[in-house]
């Protein structure tokens, strides 16, 4: 009974982080909705595994995004996160002004328009880096991908997140 | 000398570039390149811009509401789950056969057996009935005994202990004991659908099936169970165990090895084979040639038509009845029109409640093993004194009996209950609008919370509790009337048999004794819920008393 009423109140305290970080993976309020409620499902039947000195927060999050990731690679026909290579050659030259100084002029929710727009290859580690403060290393482990990878991916996402928000300032 | 590349920027303002070989190489170089410091700048500045904008909350605090939480369903729960529908269906298995069913069949055999003005012979053909038919309205009768000593046992455990769980225990026990668990080997399989749900002919359930759809075809075999809700039922397989159906329209022309008990518009059996009882409610029920009752056929409609055979008795409640078949016992008929066809059989008697014999026609080529007696005529049943018969007093003793044994029973339970009394002027009108409040209000609220699925199981106790108290009610005035008699003796034993005995005089007194029994069912039940409020309430406000 302890354990069922602690853990009705880390769902109450967590429960709208959860379902922000599911969001912000899955582009989409509605799957958010379930991908949090099976976040929250997840972790009650593992409960007894947590360890009170370990955040609940870096461990709630953790299952979030492998939920999130499992239910993109479910979705993807191709591998989610390409091939490095790929990515590598893709990488524009520099000189394009960066986000902040785009965002600058610019409501915030034109760059979170920015994020959402972006694929998932992208967004994914985006908000893996940037919104659960993870390292390269622990981003590498969740994607199964090389760090080296996700510092392409990482800037692939600077980059075409550039792109959109020099577009959306063309068009104002 | 060549810049550092985008790539390797964006991991120095990522923090990311560490320990590696090209690690040195890139911080050599930004130390002595103002272009890339200037840049590295600017993406470390992108790199705070973009935690800020993700980390923000964007007002989901306010927009989110927060469902729920939607517990996984374990093994514990589910069997837990599987346990509480077991019960309910074992309760209302029990409750209807048992107490509605067998009490209410061979109560109405009671009240209309024979007379004979000769004491004698009412004395050996009293004796003759009850060992022949009426053990059983004694055994449902006693049965409610035991099952409203358990429940006391259980409310004195919660009351004087507190021990909830001690209770659930109980229950279990309870449970196991009467049979259930043999029922639990077998899970529970649920169906559901807007349009068909279907057996298929192929298709074997080695559990009991709770069915809601539209349509229910059950086509296949049933080895346990099945109780179907639906607008349509059709049964062509086999059920090994019961079938009880609740539709608008329901046909049996395959076999059921348990009992059929069914509520609909039209009720029909078309070459069905039920083996066991078969108990329907319907605008029409109709039994065709080629269909078999293995044992007795209970039917309460407007019209019946029985072709079929029906292998003992046949009781039917209906507008008009038509029998064309085969009985293997007595027909008993609470009807206006009763037809007996050529193909008639009856190999008992018939018994036909009606004060207008020309409401029975009986075709020539029909078959009467027995007699024929047209009975419960009302003028006859009124002009008959009920005291003059034997049965009466037999029914008086065994109540006298079981309550006083649960009376006694009770109150050593709840010894505080022994010194309850009814109060003067507001008080007592109190307590009697308490009882009424309780008499009428807790059936209509189980049967709302009935409405709900989860609040079945919660319906039934509520219900059992309600019939325990309308019964425990008389016994605790009776209780109070010995002790008033005996100016507050502390003889439980002689306030209780001299209190019972002046309320079974005074609630079989003719023209009134209906009403003071009403009334004092209502005193009793008034005072009881007023001690289960008071015991309650002083129960929360000091969690540490022990009640006695």
């Amino acid at each position: 009974m302890a354990r069922n009423a602690a853990f009705e109140v880390l769902y109450k305290d967590y429960y709208v982080r959860v379902f922000g970080l599911c969001r912000r993976l899955l582009n989409s309020s509605e799957m958010a909705e379930d991908a949090a409620q099976e976040t929250f499902m997840r972790a009650y039947r593992n409960f007894r595994k947590y360890r009170p000195e370990q955040p609940f927060w870096a461990w709630i999050a953790a299952i979030a995004n492998h939920h999130c990731i499992d239910l993109l690679r479910k979705q993807s026909r191709d591998p989610l996160f390409g091939e490095e290579s790929t990515e590598l050659a893709e990488i524009q030259a520099e000189g394009a002004p960066v986000v902040s100084s785009l965002i600058a002029g610019q409501q915030a929710d034109k760059l979170h328009a920015a994020i959402g727009g972006l694929p998932a290859r992208y967004r994914v580690p985006l908000v893996l880096a940037y919104f659960s403060q993870l390292s390269y290393d622990e981003i590498a482990v969740q994607l199964q991908i090389s760090r080296n990878h996700v510092g392409v991916l990482l800037l692939r996402a600077r980059q075409q997140l550039r792109e959109a928000l020099n577009q959306t300032e063309a068009l104002t | 000398m060549s810049h550092l590349t985008d790539l390797q920027l964006t991991w120095l303002a990522d923090a990311a570039l560490v320990d590696g070989p090209d690690d040195a190489h890139a911080h050599a170089h930004l130390q002595d390149c103002p272009h890339c410091q200037q840049r590295l700048a600017l993406l470390q500045e992108e790199t705070q811009v973009l935690s800020t904008a993700l980390q923000a909350d964007d007002g989901l605090d306010q927009a989110v509401a927060i469902p729920p939480f939607r517990q996984p369903l374990t093994l514990r729960g589910f069997a837990f789950a599987n346990l509480a529908t077991g019960l309910v269906i074992w309760a209302a298995q029990f409750l209807w056969k048992t107490l509605f069913g067998e009490l209410a069949v061979n109560v109405t055999a009671w009240f209309t057996s024979l007379y004979f003005p000769d004491f004698y012979a009412v004395l050996s053909a009293a004796a003759l009935y009850y060992l022949e038919e009426g053990t059983a309205m004694f055994e449902a009768y006693f049965a409610f005994v035991v099952v409203s000593l358990l429940f006391l046992g259980l409310l004195w455990v919660v009351l004087k202990y507190r021990k909830t769980k001690a209770a659930a225990a109980g229950c279990l026990v309870v449970v196991f004991a009467g049979g259930l668990a043999p029922d639990l080997a077998q899970a529970l399989e649920l169906r559901q659908s807007d349009e068909v749900v279907t057996i298929a002919a192929d298709e074997t359930i080695d559990d009991t099936v709770l069915i809601a759809a539209e349509t229910v075809l059950i086509e296949g075999t049933v080895t346990g169970d099945v109780v179907a809700v639906g607008r349509r039922i059709e049964m062509s397989g086999q059920v090994q165990g019961n079938l009880i159906t609740f539709a608008e329209t329901i046909t049996v022309t395959g076999q059921v090895d348990g009992t059929a008990l069914g509520g609909s518009s039209d009720y029909s059996l078309r070459g069905a084979v039920i083996a066991g009882d078969l108990w329907a409610a319907a605008e029409k029920v109709a039994i065709d040639e080629d269909s078999r009752v293995g044992r007795n056929a209970t039917v309460a409609i407007e019209s019946a038509s029985v072709s079929g055979m029906v292998g003992a008795d046949l009781y039917a409640f209906a507008e008009t009845i038509e029998v064309n078949g085969a009985l293997g016992r007595n027909l008993e008929v609470f009807a206006y029109r009763l037809r007996l066809l050529d193909d008639a059989r009856v190999g008992g008697d018939v018994r036909f409640r009606t004060d207008n014999k020309d409401l029975l026609h009986r075709s020539p080529g029909a078959e009467i093993v027995g007699e024929v007696e047209l009975m419960g005529l009302p003028d006859d049943f009124q002009e008959r004194s009920r005291y003059a018969t034997v049965e009466f007093y037999l029914w008086q003793a065994a109540w006298l009996v079981g309550a006083f044994v649960t009376g006694l029973i009770f109150l050593w339970l709840v010894p505080r209950c022994r010194e309850l009394a009814l109060g003067t002027g507001g008080a007592a009108l109190k307590t009697v609008g308490i009882g009424f409040l309780g008499l009428i209000t807790i059936p209509i609220g189980a049967i709302l919370i009935a409405l709900t699925v989860v609040g079945i199981p919660l319906s039934i106790i509520t219900l059992a509790a309600w019939m325990l108290g309308v019964y425990l009610a008389k016994i605790l005035v009776a209780a109070m009337l010995g002790r008033m008699l005996f100016v507050d003796s502390d003889a439980v034993v002689k306030n209780l048999l001299v209190g019972l005995a002046i309320v079974v005089v005074a609630i079989n007194l003719p023209f009134v004794g209906g009403v003071i029994s009403f009334l004092l069912t209502l005193v009793g039940l008034g005072l009881l819920l007023q001690y289960l409020f008071e015991a309650l309430s002083s129960r929360q406000r000091d969690p540490d008393l022990v009640m006695d």
